[in-house]
């Protein structure tokens, strides 16, 4: 094992991690507003409205992120609607990230108490102000741990792109592997360069619940 | 429509290599778990943290890096290479052993100190102590848990078909090249994983059900 090639193969494999970085970047903002919107109608008093999202959840879920891929990638065609890769990826795993994350965000909007809607409601709050400065400010505290922990994984996730040849991580790691054939060094490091962004997220996370066990905001 | 059921009918061809897969692999990871949660609960420091770093390491690395790893770098140090679907069991098999040592943990840990101090003051040694004590409790809080990571690894599983197992997932790009119409192999794919793990995470919910009156009478007489 060729331990002084590995620099070189960091710096090669610098461009994937940024587009890696960048996915995670689309498919988190395109996927938070989902799954606030899934969280929401999930607590709909509309019955259709609660089962469709539970429906809709389902679905997003219920398949593998990879045939989710490809039914955004090769499936939207059929309706005249061709995204490149880089967007079919991120359009695919936000609705993947939606349906994972809609729970977690639904268990904070519901740990906030009842009283604090009431009491806006007393106060003559319209909804979606009652939403925006009430319900949403108290809830973050409570969803931010679990959400971190979601984007850590999505962060792995979009090594799967790599399925549809977005430039990321792991296309840039085979490609080099199949030009130089140092298929063990190129790969070693692409998987630590996973591991070290995701062993110090997680222990953020660990961190910060242990914080607000603490009960220090 | 019909092309939906002609799909749906090509590619259940590829179920048995996802279930055997998913079966292999989490039935690898079950008994790979039993050593790595007595590392992680031993009281010596080193097996603590050769068991931490295991788990770490593991969960901090998406399958598809130790695919190639395995699929494609050990063949250049000299060893045999592996079928594609051995390397997929090894992996998934080995991954899986990280996620239910979790499990298990989290199983032991549901379990109050006081049955161990409790056994430990009939006069139990450890293995009686975990047989007949531990382990029958852990069961309860674990085995929902393990239901659930088997749905989660059922999904997993289809990254394997970019190394050529013949799955689900594998037959439908074929299919797709073939035929260019996405939008219903890919639909009919997902319908086969739907099918498959419906039944599971119905029967999860249906035991933790179980379990947790079981629980509550328990406690309650």
């Amino acid at each position: 094992m060729n331990i002084h090639a590995w620099p070189d193969y960091l710096s090669q494999l610098w461009p994937g991690l940024r587009t890696s970085f960048l996915l995670l970047v689309a498919l988190v903002a395109l996927g938070t507003p989902l799954s606030l919107l899934l969280a929401s109608t999930q607590r709909s008093h509309r019955k259709a409205v609660r089962w469709t999202t539970i429906g809709i959840v389902e679905f997003a879920r219920g398949m593998p992120s990879l045939v989710l891929l490809y039914l955004v990638y090769f499936g939207l065609p059929s309706f005249n609607l061709t995204l490149g890769a880089f967007t079919a990826a991120s359009v695919a795993l936000a609705i993947n990230y939606a349906g994972y994350t809609s729970d977690a965000i639904k268990s904070g909007l519901d740990a906030v108490p009842m009283g604090q809607v009431e009491a806006s409601e007393a106060l003559g709050l319209s909804r979606g102000v009652t939403m925006r400065r009430v319900i949403l400010p108290q809830a973050v505290r409570i969803i931010t741990p679990p959400m971190l922990s979601w984007i850590i994984v999505y962060f792995q996730t979009t090594s799967i792109a790599f399925a549809i040849s977005v430039p990321e991580l792991m296309s840039k790691a085979y490609s080099i592997a199949s030009v130089n054939f140092q298929y063990l060094g190129v790969f070693a490091v692409a998987g630590l360069l996973y591991a070290v962004v995701s062993i110090p997220g997680s222990q953020l996370v660990s961190a910060l619940e242990r914080r607000q066990q603490r009960g220090t905001p | 429509m019909t092309d939906f059921f002609h799909y749906l009918t090509v590619l259940s061809s590829g179920v048995r290599y996802t279930l055997e897969l998913t079966f292999a692999a989490v039935g690898l990871g079950l008994v790979l778990a039993i050593p790595v949660t007595a590392a992680r609960r031993s009281s010596s420091r080193a097996y603590r943290f050769l068991g931490t770093a295991f788990v770490e390491l593991l969960r901090a690395i998406p399958p598809l890096p130790w695919l190639f790893l395995v699929f494609f770098a050990l063949p250049t140090m000299g060893l045999t290479p592996l079928q594609p679907m051995t390397a997929g069991i090894l992996v998934f098999g080995i991954i899986s052993a990280a996620y239910l040592t979790e499990i298990y943990r989290a199983g032991f840990r549901a379990v109050p100190a006081g049955q161990a101090e409790a056994a430990a003051a009939l006069g139990l040694g450890p293995f009686h102590t975990y047989a007949r004590i531990l382990v029958p409790q852990a069961v309860k809080t674990a085995l929902p848990l393990a239901l659930a990571y088997f749905i989660g690894a059922l999904k997993d599983s289809a990254i394997v078909s970019v190394i050529g197992v013949q799955d689900i997932s594998a037959r439908a790009v074929a299919q797709n090249v073939a035929n260019s119409n996405g939008l219903i192999v890919f639909l009919a794919a997902a319908a086969i994983y739907l099918c498959l793990s419906l039944p599971v995470a119905l029967f999860g919910r249906w035991l933790s059900y179980r379990l947790g009156t079981q629980n509550a009478v328990r406690v309650g007489a």
